[in-house]
């Protein structure tokens, strides 16, 4: 009949008039996400994290134009042959290639990475300059890592007063401890799939860390409009107007996952294709889970979060019960 | 709320809702906020008391909705309808007191619920302290509001009584109520849609719509002009006073159609001559090396050399450089982060070769001097090669140790012994030369250096203790040093073919005897003496820097990861744009220019940046744009979603688009400001390729704002004040083309 089309409720919730009840059923959030976090503790206790040579130290080699035919037993042979043990080696690129990635050699650049790189250019009879080697010393790994976990808090700190000057101190707790929830469960995907923590997942956690607050403080944001009016004759409780105002930012929160995940997702896809090219693949795959669980979280977890602690406000609660009383008085 | 005067296209009422359940209960919107004496009466416990109790009377009666929802709209509009008409604030805002209370009455009965309505007003005024003037306005405009015997007797009461007509909804019949039983509830079950146009040029109108038709219902006012849109905003005409406070109301960040086309232009002239500019001078990114290959190189102090002093850690690094110099690298970067010392290296394929040379100690020597030669000397082009090629021979390697040579010391070498970084070295002409001997002991049999107070106790010196064979021969050597007078009593101390230092063998040193125990060497203060010390220690580079990290990138590598991280770009953009269109229409394809415009100016500003502040490029980087992206999106995104908002409250498209803009925009400042703060976090604490990271996402986050101001914001405005573009269905900013029909069921 009209541009309008047919009213169905995916049609109501693309157009933002769903009116779906969050905070009314945040028990039930709680239990989804407290499972989801143990779940992803457990995997980090049984499974534990696979670093990267980033942080342990290591030797990693990529061979380029082999001309010889060899398997990935004959290039770990040639390993144990110079006393390299723990070594994984991998055919790539339909025999031209291979990767090889061996524990600390002694010095970055020393001797033994030399030997290793001559013996693998022998088995392969690639050109020793066509072996592009990347050596990291334990310490350089241990100081990214501090570093990074130095940023971390001093990120943190810098948006608890952030929020708490812009907002309120409750609306820092709930976002901090939206943003501790989807840190584990980001950390509990890479423990139970098995994913390599490289340099580049920490870049990535980092940012899901700043993009999972991005999201929470754009809702907060919404929730301080909606309940700013809270007095007598608002006749609507607190939890009631910040389900309001998740409903009313639903869209926009889900559209702008979609809008974050289609470039990252691509992103993972022509990354994943791209022998060597680590970085990218890596960043692609945290941001695509941490973005994924920061939407889930600022909807679930942050609002309801803020809704608990607010109802600890003496001001907020009487308000509450002088609603609930006179709506209860008046059935 | 105040601008809800006019109408969208396809008929949003004035202050009301359109479909159906969309404003079912009327939100303090913060707009709304702004009417002081409504919001007193709002506050008032027992006014808000016996609302809630005349809607429970009348639901239990079987009369439609009378909640605070019709109070606050009656109250809205009734002050709309007078505020547009540009009658005097304080009286728009009595009315809007007069329509909250208007159905008061109704907590005693609903008979005559005006009369006993207007009682319980006074009462409420009084306490609230409102001049007796006004509380008569308030009370007659209550008093006179019902059908059966309502009178216009002012303009409170007028506005007032319109604005009670005008409510007539599907929403307000209630649950389960029977259409075949009640007028009101038949006349309002049939309307899905219905405004109050008031047009201050000619007359008032009251419009409806009958459920099943876009066509203005001819059988509810027949006398209706052609529904025109775009209603002269009152202060159009001249006739009419415009109250002061309106002309603040129209949005905090309010601007008329020329002030954002010439955003517009101006915005597109800068990002122009930005291009222009890059184009003219054929500038390109700087790629880092993962994306064009070569051999990075991370450099640390070794452990156990206690405190590391920064600026000696320069002086390293600018060792370091000289002999990468000797490279050939087209351009090679050495910086210090921190402690971290990082040496990139493009385009060069052999990493054990530069391994080689940053991990090399430094060549120190010491030798006779034969004889030293000024440049006013005037045999000073005459000996030896020129100082300029020497300084090339020199990177090539160390000067033979058996052989006579010349060498060269710049001035500041013979000040202050170690070059400073932030000097510029002074011309090559100007430097002394030095006839020199062949090499005597050499910096591998130095064990230690020291800096201490000399004999004298007066000046200070630098110890020297050699190894058992290096302290026998540099015996000798000072014993017959010591028999010589003038240069040839002087032994060069020479590091990486410049010499440093040249200083004569004290003269108490007895001739024959020469200095036992080690060496010492007289400097002028503390600072030279340690500096010194330092340099003979280690024997090399001030500061004993162990290799840490060394990657490899091959050249194709490197490309076929620019392309990768250039199509991921591009795709992400491409599917983003497809989404927004989808669910935006028109105004998604605004959202999509927004994205290519955001896109251009990054591409431009790192190119820029590599230019000015040598900013390089790395794969992290293209990964931070590409998160950029969504984040990019995401403002276009809150635009259009509080754009709907405000239509929903029954903005019209102009004002909307203003207010949107207002409140999207404060939003998207809040949510940057955190990103941003990542990134800067990020960027100063981290290291390694995080940084690279850090600062492209910090430096979009703020193109993001900046193309939100401008940009996206005269874009969408420009789009809203063109009425043929802005009422024309495929763009999208109708109400109809979001805001859903009623659902099918109800009807039956």
């Amino acid at each position: 009949m009209s541009a309008q089309g047919k009213d169905t409720a995916l049609r109501r919730f693309l157009n933002g008039e769903g009116d779906y009840a969050f905070i009314s059923r945040s028990r039930t959030w709680l239990i989804v996400s407290l499972a989801i976090i143990a779940l992803a503790g457990a995997a980090l206790l049984v499974r534990g994290l696979d670093f990267a040579i980033d942080f342990t130290g290591g030797t990693s080699f990529l061979v380029a134009g082999a001309t010889e035919e060899f398997t990935s037993a004959d290039l770990r042979e040639a390993m144990t042959d110079l006393g390299i043990t723990d070594v994984t080696a991998q055919v790539v690129e339909e025999g031209q290639g291979a990767l090889v990635s061996t524990p600390e050699l002694g010095e970055v650049g020393g001797e033994a990475d030399r030997a290793a790189t001559a013996a693998l250019a022998e088995v392969t009879g690639a050109d020793p300059v066509d072996i592009d080697r990347q050596a990291v010393g334990p310490r350089w790994g241990q100081q990214v890592t501090d570093q990074a976990l130095l940023a971390l808090v001093v990120f943190l700190g810098l948006v608890v007063v952030y929020i708490t000057l812009r907002f309120e101190w409750r609306m820092a707790v709930a976002a901090l401890v939206t943003l501790l929830h989807d840190v584990v469960v980001t950390i509990g995907v890479y423990a139970l799939v098995g994913f390599e923590v490289s340099p580049a997942s920490v870049i990535a956690l980092l940012t899901i860390l700043g993009y999972s607050l991005y999201d929470t403080v754009v809702v907060f944001d919404r929730v301080t409009e909606e309940t700013g009016a809270l007095g007598a004759s608002e006749n609507r409780t607190y939890g009631e107007l910040a389900n309001g105002a998740l409903n009313a930012v639903l869209v926009r929160s889900l559209s702008t996952s979609v809008t974050s995940l289609l470039p990252v997702g691509a992103l993972l896809v022509i990354g994943a294709q791209l022998l060597g090219a680590d970085t990218l693949a890596d960043l692609a795959l945290a941001l695509f889970i941490g973005m994924g669980v920061g939407t889930y979280s600022s909807i679930f977890v942050a609002t309801p979060l803020l809704v608990w602690l607010k109802g600890r406000d003496p001001e907020v609660a009487e308000h509450t019960e002088r609603l609930l009383a006179r709506r209860g008085g008046s059935v | 709320m105040a601008e809800a005067h006019a109408t969208t296209p396809d008929g949003v009422p004035v202050g009301g809702r359109t479909a159906e359940g969309v404003e079912q209960e009327v939100r303090p919107a913060p707009g709304r906020a702004e009417i002081p004496l409504l919001d007193a009466v709002r506050s008032h416990e027992r006014a808000s008391a016996f609302i809630v109790a005349c809607d429970e009377f009348l639901d239990a009666q079987g009369f439609t909705e009378h909640g605070f929802r019709h109070a606050n709209l009656v109250g809205h509009i009734a002050f709309n309808v007078l505020t547009h008409l540009g009658r005097d604030p304080r009286i728009a805002e009595l009315a809007a007191v007069a329509g909250y209370l208007h159905d008061i009455g109704n907590v005693i009965s609903r008979a005559d619920h005006g009369q006993t309505g207007a009682l319980i007003a006074y009462d409420v005024l009084k306490e609230l302290d409102v001049a007796p003037a006004d509380m008569a306005l308030i009370m007659s405009a209550i008093g006179n509001h019902e059908e059966q015997y309502g009178q216009s007797v002012s303009d409170v009461s007028a506005a007032v009584i319109l604005a009670d007509k005008s409510d007539v909804h599907r929403s307000r019949v209630r649950k389960g109520a029977s259409i075949v039983m009640d007028i009101h509830d038949r006349v309002n079950y049939a309307v899905t849609q219905s405004f109050l146009r008031v047009d201050a040029e000619h007359h008032t109108h009251a419009r409806a719509r009958d459920r099943h038709g876009d066509q203005p219902g001819p059988r509810v006012l027949r006398d209706l002009p052609r529904a025109h849109d775009h209603v002269p905003p009152c202060r159009a005409d001249p006739r009419l006073p415009v109250p002061h406070h309106r002309q603040r109301r129209a949005g905090p960040l309010a601007m008329n159609k020329g002030g954002l086309l010439a955003i517009l232009v101006v915005f597109l002239l800068a990002v122009g001559g930005l291009w222009t500019t890059i184009l003219v001078n054929d500038w390109e990114p700087q790629l880092g090396l993962d994306l064009q290959g070569g051999v990075s190189l991370t450099l640390e102090p070794a452990p156990g050399q206690g405190e590391i002093d920064l600026e000696v850690l320069d002086q390293t690094v600018e060792v370091i450089r000289n002999r990468v110099d000797g490279l050939g690298v087209a351009e090679p970067e050495i910086a210090r982060q921190g402690e971290t010392v990082i040496v990139q290296l493009p385009g060069v394929a052999d990493q054990a070769q530069a391994e080689d040379i940053v991990q090399e100690t430094a060549i120190l020597q010491f030798r006779r001097v034969l004889r030293e030669v000024r440049p006013t000397d005037p045999d000073y082009d005459e000996v030896g090669p020129s100082c300029a090629e020497l300084e090339e021979e020199r990177l090539a390697g160390p000067p033979p140790a058996d052989e006579e040579v010349v060498l060269c010391q710049p001035p500041e070498a013979e000040a202050g012994l170690v070059d400073d970084p932030e000097e510029e070295a002074s011309p090559t002409e100007e430097w002394t030369k030095f006839e020199l001997g062949p090499v005597v002991v050499d910096g591998g049999n130095v064990e230690d250096a020291s800096a201490r107070v000399g004999e004298t106790g007066l000046e200070w010196a630098t110890t020297l203790d050699f190894d058992a064979e290096g302290e026998e021969t540099f015996r000798e050597f000072t014993a017959e040093l010591a028999c010589e007078q003038g240069d040839l009593r002087r032994l060069a101390i020479v590091l990486d073919g410049l010499v440093e230092s040249a200083p004569p063998v004290a003269p108490e040193v007895p001739c024959g005897e020469g200095i036992a125990g080690g060496g010492q060497i007289s400097v002028a203060s503390q600072q030279e003496a340690e500096d010194l010390a330092l340099v003979l220690r280690a024997g090399a580079l001030p500061i004993q820097l162990d290799l840490e990290q060394s990657l490899s990138v091959s050249p194709t590598l490197g490309a076929e990861s620019l392309e990768a991280g250039l199509q991921a770009g591009l795709i992400g953009l491409v599917l983003v744009g497809a989404y927004l269109i989808v669910l935006y229409r028109g105004i998604g394809a605004a959202a999509v220019a927004e994205l290519a415009m955001f896109g251009v100016i990054v591409a431009g500003a790192l190119i820029v940046l590599g230019q000015t502040i040598g900013f390089t490029l790395t794969l992290a980087g293209i990964a931070g744009i590409i998160v950029s992206i969504g984040i990019a999106a995401d403002s276009s995104i809150i635009y259009r979603e509080r754009y709907r908002d405000e239509i929903r409250k029954g903005r019209t498209i102009r004002t909307a688009a203003e207010h949107a803009f207002s409140s999207a925009f404060a939003t998207n400042l809040t949510g940057n400001t955190v990103s941003f703060l990542a990134a800067a976090v990020l960027y100063i604490l981290a290291v390694g390729p995080v940084r690279g990271f850090a600062f492209t996402l910090g430096l979009a986050t703020l193109i993001d704002t900046l193309l939100f101001a401008t940009f996206t914001r005269s874009l969408f405005g420009w789009i809203a004040n063109t009425p043929k573009l802005a009422r024309a269905k495929w763009m999208g900013l109708t109400a109809q083309t979001f805001v859903s029909k009623p659902v099918a069921k109800v009807q039956r």
